[in-house]
């Protein structure tokens, strides 16, 4: 087996800078768009750093260089060990319909991916780690006045509504391709975190002590990812191909317990009996069609549809009550985008190396508040992957600006950008030597 | 152009992102998306449920000052103090007092407080103390038994101390009681007890010591007289209380003295508070001080030392809440703090069940006999409550 330390040293730091910092910030922080405090957060589309440039979405993207979530189908195709993590920043400003605005700036962790072939270019292994929902809002009052007689001077408190947590997705899976023209893939998913409600009376003077209320949900589950991909070359010339990418993620079926405890952070007292229950998560079905005109140019159109007006459990959440009464609606999203490389050549230029994309998306998201208002997402993504030293590794950057939501109906429009760091790593491992 | 090593790249990437985020500034922004219902914070007096004195007689449990005397107070009235004093054998007694006849005996009483009529001197009856007693764990009837008297002493309430010769007819014949180390098996201490007066005088306070039975033994050497010595310091003390005659009843009034009681016991009634967070307790009592105004000439009262509130448990064990603050206007006494808001939010929960509040000294053994006067619940101006803040958790 060859094993490069350049490669373990690069893995360890590139780790310990991701997860340290990152991690730490994501879980404590709620600066994120207040539609998170709904269902169970924020959505995230996990496919590749590639992906997230061209729009996010990728079934049918099928590539040597990057490990990609979104379609097991595609795992079939690697050559190298590949290891991938990313962090990302995102800037959110939140605005109303009387012109207020918050601001919010944030970071945290992306997904983390090791994939590598069992059979070079036949049967491909991936386990990946990346989160499936983010709940981070952070709103409150404004200052209110507070008169207790036994002090001189009247008080002021204000409350603070936050949200933070997410679940996570933790997945092995393998691809297997059938002929040249066919692969498919399955993973196993274990869907886990919690999602955390908080509300804290906050006073402006020593005197009083401040209240913390906090709601929490753990939830953990299990579901299964089903994809395939079938490929067309030679269509318009003799470097041209068309990928046709499907994938379904099954319905899940997640455990969960809801605790409701208030004090202080480190010690709190636990309210009532913890309320156990169980939430099925609804399937999500991903397509996609990928057009490479040739090596350099590359076209992506994809679909998802996530069914949240399913939603069924007995555990309530925001938007959605066990009694049926439900703000949550089906999930569609939709994307494009474009992937140009000017040259293969390793040794033109580096600039010629680097690789463009552009893309965008528009998200319905899942909940409805009312008739006729949603909070559909539309950004505009792009990127660049550059190239390093080492063959196969990759630093890619990505931005994302986009709008969520809008200030009719007494809510809020947020405009968000995006950027996006992310390390590729692409070696030879677990090849026998073939001299000396 | 050369390709950048990744592992550089990626850091320099990683760091910039992460300082790039920068702050987070939450405002009302968004706030119709929440459900905004509850979390607001009231402030609502609660009134005594019960309001009760604690027994004030008997005896005080290891309590700093011995006091004897008698003083008919216009507004506590009438206390008559007995106060018993032992000392501590002496280890290290030199030879040459061993072995030489005991000459004389000296106790030395100092002045600790004074509490009553301060412009006439009080007149005491001094006994021998027959049996072994305890500084705590007394009861009324755990009273020592006595001799007869020894002799009387006056004492002027402006001494700093009293030095007392003792009757050779005390000692003689058992001085070597005296001249032992181990005299405090055969000698028990002293009782003092008023026989004329208008004041209860401190006659030992167990912090600064300043009492003491002193031995002296004289011998002849090379033709020369000399004198020993001997310290023997006071280490123990007793005080018994009697209330002959009961505080006049004032209307509105309640009366505490430091030392004897009687303390102020109470309760709240706080159901309506059951699903709700505490987020600032502040019970708060008001001090009548004019009822002092009506006090004779040279009527001395001791300095109070800082009152306490206590949350009493089943077991009559006590934890300390808080501690009293005197505001400006010298009337206003306020019980505010964390473990006094801890306290309650832990009632709240039904972790802590206390069975009453108590307010008391904090010194319980200051037995100094200070007086305050509180507003009770019947007061219409001023009546003690308690000020709590809570949000409602639901």
């Amino acid at each position: 087996m060859s094993f490069s330390p350049r490669l373990l040293f690069a893995l360890l730091a590139t780790l310990l800078a991701l997860v340290q910092p990152c991690g730490v910030r994501a879980q404590q922080r709620s600066d994120g768009s207040v539609y998170s405090r709904f269902g169970i957060g924020e959505l995230y589309s996990n496919t590749s750093s590639q992906i997230q440039a061209l729009g996010g979405g990728g079934t049918a993207l099928s590539t040597f260089n990057y490990v990609n979530l979104a379609n097991p189908g595609t795992w079939a195709d690697q050559v190298v060990t590949r290891l991938a993590g990313g962090v990302q920043f995102q800037g959110l400003d939140i605005e109303d319909a009387t012109g207020e605005t918050s601001r919010l700036n944030s970071s945290m962790l992306g997904s983390f991916q090791l994939g590598f072939p069992m059979i070079q270019g036949k049967l491909g292994f991936v386990a990946s780690f990346a989160p499936y929902s983010r709940v981070a809002h952070s709103v409150r009052t404004g200052q209110v006045v507070i008169e207790d007689p036994t002090l001189s001077a009247p008080a002021a408190y204000n409350i603070r509504f936050e949200g933070s947590g997410g679940l996570q997705t933790a997945a092995l899976g393998l691809g297997y391709r059938i002929n040249k023209n066919a692969s498919v893939g399955g993973a196993l998913n274990f869907n886990f975190g919690i999602l955390r409600e908080s509300r804290f009376t906050e006073f402006t003077t020593s005197e009083f002590a401040s209240t913390q209320l906090d709601f929490s949900t753990r939830l953990s589950g299990v579901s299964a990812t089903l994809g395939s991909l079938f490929t067309f070359r030679k269509l318009a010339s003799d470097n041209d191909a068309v990928t046709i990418g499907l994938s379904l993620t099954t319905a899940s079926q997640i455990d969960g317990v809801q605790t409701v405890t208030f004090g202080d952070a480190l010690e709190p007292d636990t309210l009532g009996t913890p309320l156990r229950g169980r939430m099925d998560l609804p399937l999500r079905f991903n397509g996609g069609l990928a057009y490479y005109l040739n090596r350099q140019w590359t076209f992506l159109l994809d679909g998802t549809i996530e069914p949240w007006d399913k939603l069924d459990g007995d555990l309530a959440l925001a938007g959605f009550a066990p009694d049926g009464s439900s703000i949550l609606d089906q999930r569609t999203r939709l994307s494009a985008g474009v992937e140009h490389l000017p040259s293969i050549n390793p040794l033109d230029s580096y600039f010629k190396r680097i690789a463009y994309r552009l893309g965008g998306y528009s998200d319905t998201g899942y909940v409805i508040p009312q008739a006729g208002v949603s909070f559909r997402t539309t950004a505009l993504t792009g990127g660049l992957s550059l190239p390093t030293l080492f063959p196969g590794t990759h630093i890619d950057i990505g931005f994302e600006v986009g709008q969520r939501g809008s200030t009719d109906a007494g809510f809020v429009r947020e405009s968000f950008y995006k950027v996006l760091v992310n390390m590729n790593i692409g070696e030879r491992w677990f090849d026998r030597r073939k001299l000396g | 152009m050369v390709s950048p090593r990744p592992i550089y790249l990626a850091i320099f990437l990683c760091v910039g992102v992460l300082l790039l985020s920068a702050c987070e500034d939450p405002s009302a922004v968004g706030l119709n998306l929440v459900d905004t219902e509850g979390g607001i914070p009231v402030v609502e007096r609660v009134a005594l449920d019960r309001l009760e004195t604690t027994t004030g007689d008997g005896l005080i449990d290891n309590a700093t000052i011995v006091q004897a005397g008698f003083v008919d107070d216009p507004v506590a009235g009438s206390i008559e103090a007995t106060g018993y004093i032992d000392f501590l054998e002496n280890l290290v007694l030199p030879a040459t007092y061993r072995n030489n006849p005991l000459t004389g005996l000296l106790l030395r009483l100092e002045l600790a407080s004074v509490y009553g009529d301060s412009s006439a001197p009080v007149t005491f009856a001094l006994h021998e103390v027959l049996s072994e007693f305890e500084s705590i764990g007394n009861e009324l009837e755990d009273v020592p038994s006595v001799g007869p008297e020894i002799l009387q002493f006056s004492v002027n309430s402006g001494d700093d101390n009293v030095l007392i010769t003792l009757p050779e007819s005390f000692y003689a014949g058992r001085d070597t009681t005296f001249r032992t180390v181990h005299f405090g098996r055969s000698f028990h201490g002293f009782q003092v007890r008023p026989i004329a007066g208008a004041a209860v005088i401190g006659l030992f306070n167990s912090v600064t010591s300043g009492s003491n039975l002193r031995g002296i033994v004289q011998r002849v050497e090379a033709g020369a007289v000399l004198a020993d010595t001997v310290t023997f310091l006071a280490a123990k003390g007793l005080t018994a209380y009697t209330r002959p005659t009961p505080a006049p009843v004032r209307p509105g009034l309640t009366i505490l003295q430091q030392g004897i009681g009687p303390n102020l016991a109470f309760d709240f009634d706080l159901t309506a508070f059951e699903q709700s967070s505490v987020n600032r307790a502040a019970f708060q009592v008001t001090l009548d001080t004019l009822v002092f105004e009506n006090d004779p000439p040279a009527f001395v009262r001791p300095p109070r030392s800082s009152m306490v509130l206590h949350g009493v448990l089943s077991d009559t064990t006590s934890i300390v809440l808080a501690e009293a603050t005197l505001r400006s206007d010298g009337v206003t006494l306020d019980f505010d703090s964390p473990p006094f808001r801890l306290a309650l939010q832990s009632v709240l929960l039904g972790a802590t069940p206390f069975t009453h509040y108590e307010i008391r000294f904090l010194s319980t053994s200051g037995n100094n006999l200070a007086t305050l006067v509180f507003k009770d619940t019947t007061s219409t101006e001023t009546p003690p409550g308690l000020y709590l803040t809570t949000t409602p958790l639901n």
